[in-house]
């Protein structure tokens, strides 16, 4: 039974390693005692031998077995010779790979040995027969066959890990294409949400400034109609109205620019001088600057940057006037302005020797409408924003603080903001 | 306060009633104009137009308009090429009153040749800007 499930099992199934294969021969011979004769000598062999009297019982045995390692047969036979039967052997495919060894009269011309290599035979041996020979040139066919089985093992489990590793390839693909869907999905979904989030804002804040304007057209209109009767503590009243219209105004202003920046519709870059930008913002902001008495001290090392110039004017004006805001009352305000390069980016820091900010306040430093020093004006929203800014343009912004110490913002710009000649210096210096 | 120019009529669209109540009584108030006629959506401003403008009726004309962007119906934008396909944009002045931040809607009327751009609410300063440079 064993031997008869061989090669028909799949060969990784079978754990045994290859050199323990059964070595099957069928021998075929008319005569009785030749048959026996073979047997004999290769009775050492551990071999599994089949025996056919004739060549119709040969063909009768491998159309049941096909497992077989190897044929020796008798050229001469009444009825089907060797050669006949073997042709009829290799007619089926499944037993096209079976050497087969002539056993021919000594006498036998070499037109037979050739009709037998032609038939495909791989040896031939000659009667009488020398047993050393036999045996030696069946352990060599012998061998060639384990080294052929041992091959078509390895074969066969490279194809196996072959479609275990396409499988799992094919998995794999799936599952980030899978993935991929779901992102972009997921993608189109936010966009969606931020673009409604936009129109919100818009609509909001029409619908919100609609009604203020119409306030504010009521104030201008009632002081008007009472004109000189107005006394100075009413006329006061009507100034606070107003201050609280403009308040409310720039609140809705400040909300819409956030929607402005993430759509980069002021988006004109163009090279800006960080001195005279820093010049013009103190002259708007004079007021506050000799108000409080605040020193700046002003190091540009990096003297120009290209960048959308409403931009950058947000960003230095936030900080800016926050370092005059949160000074400390304890102290004389002052104000340092530095910009240089860190590696290839430039970077603008704007530090306070003010209030500064507890470690559990900074966290939220960035968040819309936080505000931490409630004496001091302001909307809460403009570090939001020029967080937005500085993010939509490929940078990032850090502060750090201590309380009752100072606050320093820093401004890593992203890596578009260079020119082309800004960069070739630094490429030379790396020369020499 | 008082503008030395007067016009001879001036209209208001708006959908809002306080803001149109506002701006007529600004503009009486300032004396500037004959006459101020208030509408409450493009579609009666369109037909009033084209009823008296074309040729123009004495005590019906219009030489100035405040025209709000955001109304139901046929809004600013909507108005203002109507108007302009009844070749009456090239004969009236019309001046946009907003509170649009919208920089989508400064950039549509960039199109029309109008008078001006302005922020709600209209004040006694804005009128007389706007009569100022008309007149030159």
């Amino acid at each position: 039974m064993k031997d008869k499930n061989l090669g028909k099992k799949s060969v990784l199934e079978r754990e045994s390693l290859p050199e323990k294969i059964d070595i099957k021969i069928l021998l075929v011979d008319d005569r009785q005692d030749n048959l026996m004769a073979i047997e004999a000598i290769l009775e050492n062999g551990n071999y599994i031998f089949r025996k056919a009297s004739s060549g119709k019982e040969a063909l009768k045995i491998l159309l049941k077995e096909v497992d077989f390692s190897m044929i020796l047969m008798d050229v001469e036979m009444p009825d089907l010779n060797g050669f006949e039967t073997a042709t009829m052997i290799y007619d089926r495919d499944k037993l096209r790979h079976i050497p087969i060894i002539f056993i021919t009269a000594h006498d036998s011309n070499l037109e037979n040995v050739y009709r037998g290599y032609k038939m495909g035979a791989v040896d031939y041996i000659s009667k009488p027969i020398d047993q050393e020979m036999l045996k030696a040139r069946v352990s060599v066919f012998i061998e060639l066959y384990k080294k052929n089985f041992q091959l078509k093992a390895q074969e066969q489990k490279l194809i196996v890990i072959n479609n275990e590793l396409e499988h799992k390839v094919k998995e794999r693909t799936n599952q980030l294409t899978k993935k991929n869907l779901e992102l972009e999905a997921k993608n189109l979904e936010l966009e969606r949400i931020n673009n409604d989030l936009d129109n919100f804002i818009y609509t909001a804040s029409h619908d919100l400034k609609a009604p203020m304007a119409n306030l504010e057209g009521l104030v201008n209109m009632l002081k008007m109609k009472l004109g000189a009767k107005l006394k100075d503590n009413e006329q006061s009243l009507f100034n606070m109205i107003g201050i609280s219209i403009d308040k409310f105004n720039n609140t809705v202003k400040e909300l819409t620019r956030i929607t402005m920046v993430q759509k980069d519709l002021e988006d004109l870059k163009e090279l800006i001088s960080f001195q005279e930008m820093a010049d013009d913002i103190k002259m708007d902001i004079a007021h506050l600057v000799n108000e409080s008495g605040v020193t700046f001290f002003e190091y540009y090392d990096v003297k120009e940057i290209v960048y959308a110039k409403k931009n950058l004017r947000s960003i230095l004006y936030n900080l800016i006037t926050n370092a005059i805001k949160y000074r400390s009352p304890k102290r004389k305000g002052e104000v340092k302005i530095q910009t240089y390069r860190r590696h290839q980016d430039i970077v603008l820091s704007v530090s306070d020797n003010g209030l500064g900010l507890s470690e559990a306040h900074q966290a939220k430093m960035f968040t819309m409408f936080k505000r931490f020093h409630s004496h001091v004006e302001g909307s809460g929203i403009g570090l939001y924003i020029i967080k937005r800014i500085v993010e939509n343009n490929g940078g990032k912004i850090e502060m750090e603080s201590e309380k009752d110490k100072g606050t320093t913002f820093r401004v890593t710009f992203g890596q578009q903001t260079r020119l082309e000649k800004d960069i070739q210096p630094e490429q030379d210096k790396k020369v020499n | 306060m008082q503008a030395c120019t007067r016009i001879q009529g001036v209209m208001l669209i708006d959908d809002d009633v306080i803001t149109n109540y506002l701006n007529s009584e600004l503009i009486h108030e300032m004396n500037i104009a004959k006459h101020v006629v208030v509408c409450y959506d493009g579609d009666e401003a369109i037909n009033y137009l084209r009823m008296y403008q074309n040729p123009p009726v004495e005590d019906k004309s219009v030489t100035l308009i405040f025209l709000d962007i955001n109304m139901p119906g046929i809004d600013g934008f909507e108005f203002l090429e109507q108007l302009d396909q009844s070749q009456l944009l090239d004969k009236i002045d019309v001046v946009l009153l907003t509170t649009s931040d919208n920089p989508n809607d400064v950039r549509k009327t960039e199109q029309f040749k109008i008078r001006g751009y302005l922020n709600k609410p209209l004040t006694a300063e804005k009128i007389n800007s706007i009569v100022d440079s008309m007149a030159s």
